[in-house]
């Protein structure tokens, strides 16, 4: 079945990867151990820790014994706070998730309609204006327009607030907590809803040329009726692709997005372990990174051949 | 009893280079029942007289004046909605690439009955009526067919899918536009007997649109030869095939390579079909044609009749 | 034949009044850049007495916390950007058509072994990888330009690849080949003419794409290093004053949106130009 190859050709990938991941933080300068060692100890109390952690042992057995370790779920200690890695992912995972999916879903809604209506209609003028808002949407870099929302909305209008996703004393409320997204889910949506109206206006226009679309006018539809069952169905392929697409660039500004806002999330996570050399967060901050966009990759093609009759599913 | 009649049809498109003049001012009918053949080389203006019958000409371009009557009532100035009304259930098409001309990602059935319910067939059993129009065309195993996507079809069955398509609201007349052309020779008759046994068994007309002479030869009652947006003759099959008048229609006739032939070379007509912007005055074949005379370059010549055949050409009046 | 391409796409450029405001503006940052050494002001020197004043004759930008001229330090920064962009642009290309070429234009498996490379990097996520490996190279300019360079080929690898098989089986191509033509030289001369419009706009936007990257690695604290100018660095200590002095920060966002939608702008219109050539 094409959806279990898929499946399967996406092993060797995150193999590769871990492999990268590990290869990359062994060829990283500065010493694991260096966290734990102090200038006081002696030679013996040095090669005590570092037999601990394991350091002493060969590169690829090293590299074995993480694997297993994270098949078991053991991601190691984070070397700033000593707390387990997976502790920390388990808490911070969700609202990055929550961040860019809703994300995704608001460019998506915002950018479909739009992006259909003007290529279907191609009127002169809202085409021109849409499409230098799109293309300022790509150029503006993410952290300024945070900053200038900041500027705008919580110093001077006050309407939201500054940073962080509670308010002191009201971190069981889902209300509080959306008012706190409102902002860092803009910055996020604003790139993909340039790309995506775009392309789906593209996509648009360039279905209502195809052969099969005069065949239908040519038997009686309206030219909107063939624009919502017929165009809108053979749109979805590129759509799903550049939704595929757009995964690495969700990933990029949630770091962003999440270091500005001050947001609890992975982005925060793993900019922050980077600055301390937090090697075991690091990694598996990558191979969960990783992870993410082989599975939205999966999910798109799986998707695709779905609706796609002319990919072989058998 | 006359089931289409066009009158002076001209129709053009505004490019940036100019005015394309593709159709440049004819007249012809099909009567029911008929099959009338369209025959030109690409350029010649025959897709845009399809196209304009149906309406189908968008911006840039546009019908610029003329009459087309169908069962005696004007289609020219009819608002979309009215054209939407006809196409596919009066008048229906079939096209060149069956292949491109089906939507991928949905079942042949399903599009076939799409079309039956947009023309008011709201029956039950649109299944079944699906899979008889298919069984109609000789598509084997219909049953099954009728779920199989476009892709899945050889493309002589596709096209057997198009015409199923296009008798689907049993419409009177079916404008075929180089049904053959994307085709096999071995398919391309199939089809072809295909076309002429649903003519001849629901007296339906089919305007057969091709540059191909053969074609004609096998399927059609009557033939119109168009040349740079004009025709040029029209006849029956029997009078362009044995006599043809017009030095065009010959040349068509003579560059047919054959068997028999002794002859070493390939008959040509050299040089290449008109610009249709700006247009040449006088008669469009004129620059090629190798008996032109002075006033061939300067007057469209006017049709000159010899009982059923007709045709356009100065050589004619000496 | 590459000169009679670049001739008709400069000719279609001038027709078009968003290219030659696209043009304008680079060109004046270019300039802006290349002269910032008239500037009177040193961009670096500190001047605790001047910091923070608002725009004024005397400091078209204002000065910043240090006492610093907020404009020379932004003009300063529009040469580490451009830099970046530019060069960084030029090994992704560079390495990204090479191998798009030899991968469409041989296929086999060398084509399917590095299209399963090109996948699986695409996988990784190249933000954070740039981050980690600024962290380890102690980032400096050229760390940055190799790092974005060597990291952004994938996409250009693809295009190419898929333009390159296309024009492949193109008849002149075959005649070529059966002329006994060598493959090199077939490259060189029928392939890459053609896909050469191609090439261009995904430069173009690829600067965009560097110049963006450069300027967040920057904001990050991973990129160009103070007391250098860089439009991110400039932008992460005007963040603290966002409230007290926002000008400090509306010029370098406001400096990186222009020069990145004059690049985006004109590789679109390269590609538009590329389209309609084309059909």
């Amino acid at each position: 079945m094409y959806i279990l190859r898929r499946i399967l050709q996406a092993i060797p990938m995150l193999l590769i990867i871990s492999i990268l991941s590990f290869a990359l933080m062994h060829l990283a300068p500065g010493d694991p151990a260096s966290a734990y060692i102090t200038p006081k100890m002696n030679v013996e109390q040095v090669l005590k820790i570092k037999k601990k952690l394991g350091l002493d042992e060969p590169v690829y057995v090293q590299y074995f014994k993480w694997v297993k370790n994270i098949a078991r779920g053991d991601l190691g200690f984070s070397m700033t706070n000593y707390r387990p890695v997976s502790t920390l992912i388990k808490e911070r995972l969700p609202l990055t998730l929550k961040l860019m999916g809703a994300a995704m879903l608001i460019s998506l809604i915002i950018s479909f309609p739009i992006g259909l209506y003007t290529g279907y209609k191609k009127n002169k003028s809202v085409d021109k204006s849409v499409t230098l808002l799109s293309y300022i949407g790509i150029s503006i870099p993410a952290f300024w327009l945070a900053m200038m929302l900041i500027y705008f909305f919580s110093y001077k209008l006050k309407w939201l607030p500054i940073m962080g996703i509670h308010t002191l004393g009201k971190e069981d409320s889902f209300l509080d907590a959306v008012w706190h997204s409102l902002l860092p889910i803009t910055v996020l949506s604003i790139y993909n809803i340039a790309i995506y109206t775009r392309y789906i206006r593209t996509s648009t226009i360039s279905q209502m040329n195809e052969p099969y679309i005069l065949t239908e006018t040519a038997y009686g539809f309206s030219k909107l009726k063939i624009l919502m069952k017929y165009v809108l169905r053979n749109i979805l392929l590129p759509i799903i692709t550049i939704l595929g697409m757009s995964l690495q660039n969700l990933v990029g500004g949630a770091f962003i997005t999440e270091t500005i806002f001050a947001l609890p999330g992975m982005g925060r996570l793993g900019v922050g372990a980077i600055f301390s050399y937090d090697y075991p967060v690091i990694m598996a901050t990558t191979m969960l990174i990783a992870i993410l966009l082989i599975f939205g990759n999966l999910m798109a093609d799986i998707l695709y051949s779905i609706i796609d009759p002319r990919i072989e599913r058998r | 009893m006359k089931l289409l009649e066009v009158k002076e049809l001209k129709t053009s498109f505004y490019t940036e280079e100019g005015e394309v003049e593709a159709v440049r001012g004819i007249d012809f009918e099909i009567k029911k029942g008929e099959i009338l053949g369209l025959v030109g080389e690409s350029g010649s203006g025959k897709s845009v007289t399809a196209k304009s019958i149906m309406g189908l000409i968008q911006n840039p371009g546009e019908i610029k004046s003329g009459s087309i009557k169908f069962q005696g009532k004007e289609l020219i100035g009819l608002s979309q909605k009215e054209y939407n009304e006809i196409n596919g259930k009066d008048i229906a098409m079939i096209f060149q690439d069956p292949l491109s001309s089906f939507n991928p990602l949905f079942t042949i059935g399903h599009q076939i009955g799409d079309v039956m319910n947009r023309h008011g067939k709201k029956t039950k059993n649109l299944k079944n009526k699906i899979i008889e129009q298919l069984r109609k065309v000789g598509i084997p195993s219909p049953k099954e067919r009728v779920d199989s996507y476009p892709h899945e079809f050889s493309g002589g069955q596709r096209q057997r899918g198009m015409t199923a398509m296009s008798l689907s609201c049993s419409p009177e007349l079916i404008i075929a536009d180089e049904p053959t052309t994307a085709l096999d020779v071995t398919i391309q008759a199939q089809i072809l007997n295909l076309l002429k046994k649903i003519s001849l068994e629901e007296k339906k007309s089919i305007l057969l649109i091709t540059h191909d002479l053969g074609v004609i030869a096998e399927v059609c009652d009557r033939v119109i030869v168009m040349y740079g947006g004009h025709i040029m003759e029209e006849g029956s099959v029997f009078d362009i095939f044995d006599t043809p008048k017009h030095p065009y229609t010959k040349g068509l006739l003579n560059s047919i390579p054959s068997l028999e032939s002794k002859t070493k070379y390939l008959k040509t007509i050299e040089g290449s079909a008109p610009s249709l912007i700006n247009p040449p005055k006088g008669c469009p074949f004129a620059k090629r044609c190798k008996v032109a005379k002075e006033k061939c370059h300067i007057d469209l010549p006017l049709f000159k009749s010899y009982d059923k055949q007709k045709a356009r050409c100065w050589q004619l009046e000496d | 034949m590459y000169l009679r391409l670049i001739k008709d796409i400069k000719q279609k450029l001038a027709k078009k009044k968003s290219a030659k405001i696209a043009i304008l503006i680079i060109s004046i940052f270019a300039m802006a850049s290349i002269l910032a050494f008239l500037s009177p002001y040193d961009p670096n020197l500190i001047q605790i007495k001047d910091r923070l004043k608002t725009p004024s004759l005397k400091h078209i930008f204002g000065t910043d916390l240090m006492g610093r001229d907020y404009f020379t330090r932004i003009l300063y920064g529009g040469r580490v950007s451009l830099n970046v962009g530019f060069l960084s642009m030029i090994i992704s290309t560079t390495l990204g058509t090479f191998i798009g070429a030899i991968c469409g234009y041989y296929e086999g498996i060398l084509d399917s072994v590095i299209m399963r490379i090109v996948d699986i990097l695409m996988c990784v996520p190249s933000f954070f990888i740039i981050l980690v490996l600024n962290a380890y190279l102690e980032p400096s300019m050229t760390t940055i330009i190799f790092v974005i360079g060597f990291l952004g080929w994938m996409g250009t690898a693809r295009i190419v690849r898929a333009e390159t098989l296309t024009l492949k089986n193109r008849e002149y191509v075959l005649y070529a080949k059966n002329l006994g033509m060598k493959d090199l030289k077939i490259i060189k001369k029928h392939i890459l003419p053609s896909i050469l419009p191609v090439i261009l706009v995904v430069a173009t936007m690829s600067i965009a794409g560097a110049i963006l990257t450069e300027s967040a690695l920057s904001f990050l604290g991973m990129g160009i290093q103070a007391p250098s100018a860089s439009w991110g660095s400039m932008l992460s200590k005007a963040q603290k004053y966002i409230g007290s002095d926002p000008y400090l920060c509306i010029f370098p966002g406001f400096a990186i949106l222009m020069t990145v939608l004059s690049f985006n702008i004109l590789g679109d219109i390269i590609g538009q130009i590329m389209d309609k050539r084309r059909s």
